[in-house]
């Protein structure tokens, strides 16, 4: 504070503060639980929204071919980066091929793989066909290689591997040839090879002991793109026309409904998040105002020596204004910073133990979510503290200034 | 200078309608040092609150050097306040978390009149011989320190009226004929001082004397030529 005789708002607003040291601190941590919420809060909804907004662009297949009753597996896969592996006929990329208003199948073949050194969290191993593919290749960054062959590996962006550096699963050194842009889904944990080395990761596996349902030659996936001017629809009926609507082992998932069902999930989730920092701030404010309101009311007499030295109500108000902008500010500054020191360096592992890897909000983007929770947050001291402003302002100093004696 | 007509306050007690302060009148000339005595509730506090436009009254007027009360807003009530009256309130009427120097200098930050704030200060604090307290806090003064940090306080942007509310209760003798003395000098400057207080000692200041009985407002001299009997003091 300013030690000599000229005080400013600061000043008397902080001297005030220091006054009180443990209501103070208890009212400045609760503007941080506060901040950090928001903060925490913010992010987390900002990634999911930016999830749901982009899931379908990013996904690029019209229709998913997968096991019957392996629907959601695969939507484990994609969206939750729950690793998994099931299989079907390889002679289904053929029939599958031959619809009419098919444009491209292209199958991919899964391993599940524990813990590598790569990673803290499972990863998805994944094989495809680089000649068919149009769901890997768009995602691969500037240094994409022309094609993959043999032990090379594409890494998802979540994935701590060096382009041109090595990874070992089932014993076998892999090469990284290729990282891919962040997705905000599965892919971000999944380590792509062809179709032939992930079936020689899954012989692998099985020779170390591991069960695999695998045959040699299986697939776990088809993604379909349908032809220009073609509804999905009516490509889906037709395949189940062609090979049976039931007992054909197969399921097909039309990528527009199982995106739309999770972007209503991810709404509604989102919904109930902004729901809760709503009441948490509402309740901040209230708790706040209580505190402050009771603060104004113990210092009526104070107030009163201020009025009787020039000080108006306005005065009076910006002051405990002032006070409460104090405790909201430092609270803001503290649970934000706090925010960022738990979001940003654990961001993706969060994200993963959440199973909601596209909720990960860019970090080109992280200051802007915290600068508005710092401002969201900031503001619940001066909101919260306007009545207890304008009744100190208001305060009849005669009653007041002799503690009742008239 | 300074003039209240027909000034009355009510409030409720126990739900009935009370009047405070019942049908006051008083003009003070400049340089006048006038002393209200009267018993604790009578009214005396809640009438300096009132003068001092801190309270407005329920009914009557004030006019201040040709100022109504009535047709001020609180800005400008506020404004006469921290630039023509000086108020010394009772009991501990100082803000424990500043600096002596703080505390006196504070009006400054409501009202800057003086370019050297830390000056004047000083300057009011050698005039009451505590400036060697300048950097202390409230709490390690004596009940003495402490009305001298208020009267200095109250005199720091130079008010024509000086109002004191029991600036010597609880003071021994000696420091409230010390007070008293200051209050002398400031009357001979020109300042008026209206004060109330319990103590008669003190009262026998004042060139001018009141009686204050259940808001009634009443010349000491004309109460005793009357042949009633003179209020209690406590």
């Amino acid at each position: 504070m300013n030690a000599g005789p000229c005080l400013s708002f600061y000043d008397i607003a902080m001297s005030n503060q220091r006054q009180r040291p443990f209501r103070s601190t208890c009212l400045v941590a609760l503007a941080a639980v506060l901040s950090f919420m928001l903060s925490g809060g913010a992010i987390l909804a900002y990634g999911l929204a930016e999830g749901a907004d982009n899931l379908s662009k990013r996904l690029g297949a019209d229709i998913m071919i997968v096991p019957s009753g392996y629907e959601s597996a695969v939507t484990g896969i994609l969206l939750r980066s729950e690793p998994s592996a099931f299989y079907i006929d390889p002679d289904w990329i053929g029939k599958i091929s031959s619809v009419d208003g098919v444009s491209v199948a292209s199958p991919q073949f899964l391993v599940a793989s524990l813990n590598a050194g790569c990673c803290s969290v499972p990863v998805q191993i994944v094989g495809y066909d680089p000649r068919t593919d149009f769901v890997i290749g768009p995602w691969i960054g500037t240094r994409a290689p022309s094609s993959i062959y043999g032990t090379d590996i594409v890494v998802g962006s979540a994935i701590t591997a060096e382009v041109g550096g090595k990874l070992k699963f089932f014993e076998r050194e892999y090469d990284v040839v290729a990282r891919l842009d962040r997705t905000g889904m599965g892919f971000d944990a999944t380590v792509f090879m062809t179709i032939d080395a992930a079936r020689r990761a899954a012989g692998d596996f099985v020779r170390m002991g591991g069960h695999s349902a695998a045959r040699a030659d299986s697939i776990s996936s088809i993604f379909v793109r349908v032809s220009e001017g073609r509804a999905v629809e009516d490509v889906m009926y037709n395949i189940q026309k062609k090979y049976g609507f039931g007992g054909s082992g197969i399921a097909l998932v039309q990528t527009r409904r199982f995106v739309d069902s999770v972007a209503s999930g991810i709404s509604a989730l989102i919904f109930f998040i902004v729901a809760l920092e709503s009441i948490i701030w509402v309740m901040a404010a209230f708790v706040l105002a209580i505190a402050f309101s009771l603060t104004v009311s113990e210092r009526q007499r104070e107030f009163g020596l201020l009025r009787s030295i020039g000080a108006t109500k306005t005065k009076l108000a910006a002051i405990v204004m002032a006070e409460s902008g104090i405790v909201s500010f430092y609270g803001a500054i503290i649970g934000t910073f706090l925010a960022g020191l738990t979001v940003l360096p654990f961001r993706i592992y969060i994200a993963s133990v959440l199973k909601m890897p596209y909720a990960q909000a860019p970090i080109d983007r992280l200051a802007l979510i915290f600068l508005a929770s710092l401002l969201l947050s900031f503001a619940v001291g001066p909101v919260a503290s306007l009545i207890p402003a304008l009744q100190a302002g208001r305060s009849d100093v005669c009653s007041v200034i002799r503690g009742g004696e008239l | 200078m300074f003039e209240a007509i027909g000034l009355k306050k009510e409030y409720k007690r126990d739900g009935a309608p009370f009047l405070a302060v019942n049908d006051v009148s008083i003009s003070i000339g400049k340089g006048e040092f006038i002393c209200v005595t009267g018993r604790s509730g009578s009214g005396k506090s809640t009438l300096l609150n009132i003068l001092a436009g801190m309270s407005p009254p329920t009914s009557g007027e004030i006019v201040f050097q040709g100022r109504k009360y009535s047709s001020l807003k609180d800005r400008e009530l506020s404004a006469i306040r921290g630039a023509k009256i000086g108020y010394i309130m009772q009991g501990m009427c100082v803000f424990s978390n500043f600096t002596v120097l703080q505390n006196v200098s504070m009006p400054h930050f409501f009202n800057k009149f003086h370019s050297d704030a830390e000056g004047r200060a000083r300057f009011l604090l050698d005039q009451l011989g505590i400036e060697r307290l300048a950097r202390q806090y409230p709490p390690s003064l004596s009940g003495g320190e402490i009305r001298r940090v208020a009267i200095a306080r109250a005199l720091f942007n130079s008010p024509d009226l000086l109002i004191a509310d029991e600036p010597t209760s609880d003071l021994d003798d000696e420091t409230t004929k010390e007070i008293m003395r200051v209050f002398e000098s400031i009357v001979g400057q020109g300042t008026s001082v209206l004060m109330v207080t319990h103590d008669a000692g003190a009262a026998s200041f004042g060139s001018r004397r009141y009686v204050m009985d259940s808001g009634v407002l009443a010349s000491a001299e004309k109460n005793q030529a009357r042949g009633k009997p003179p209020v209690p003091l406590i």
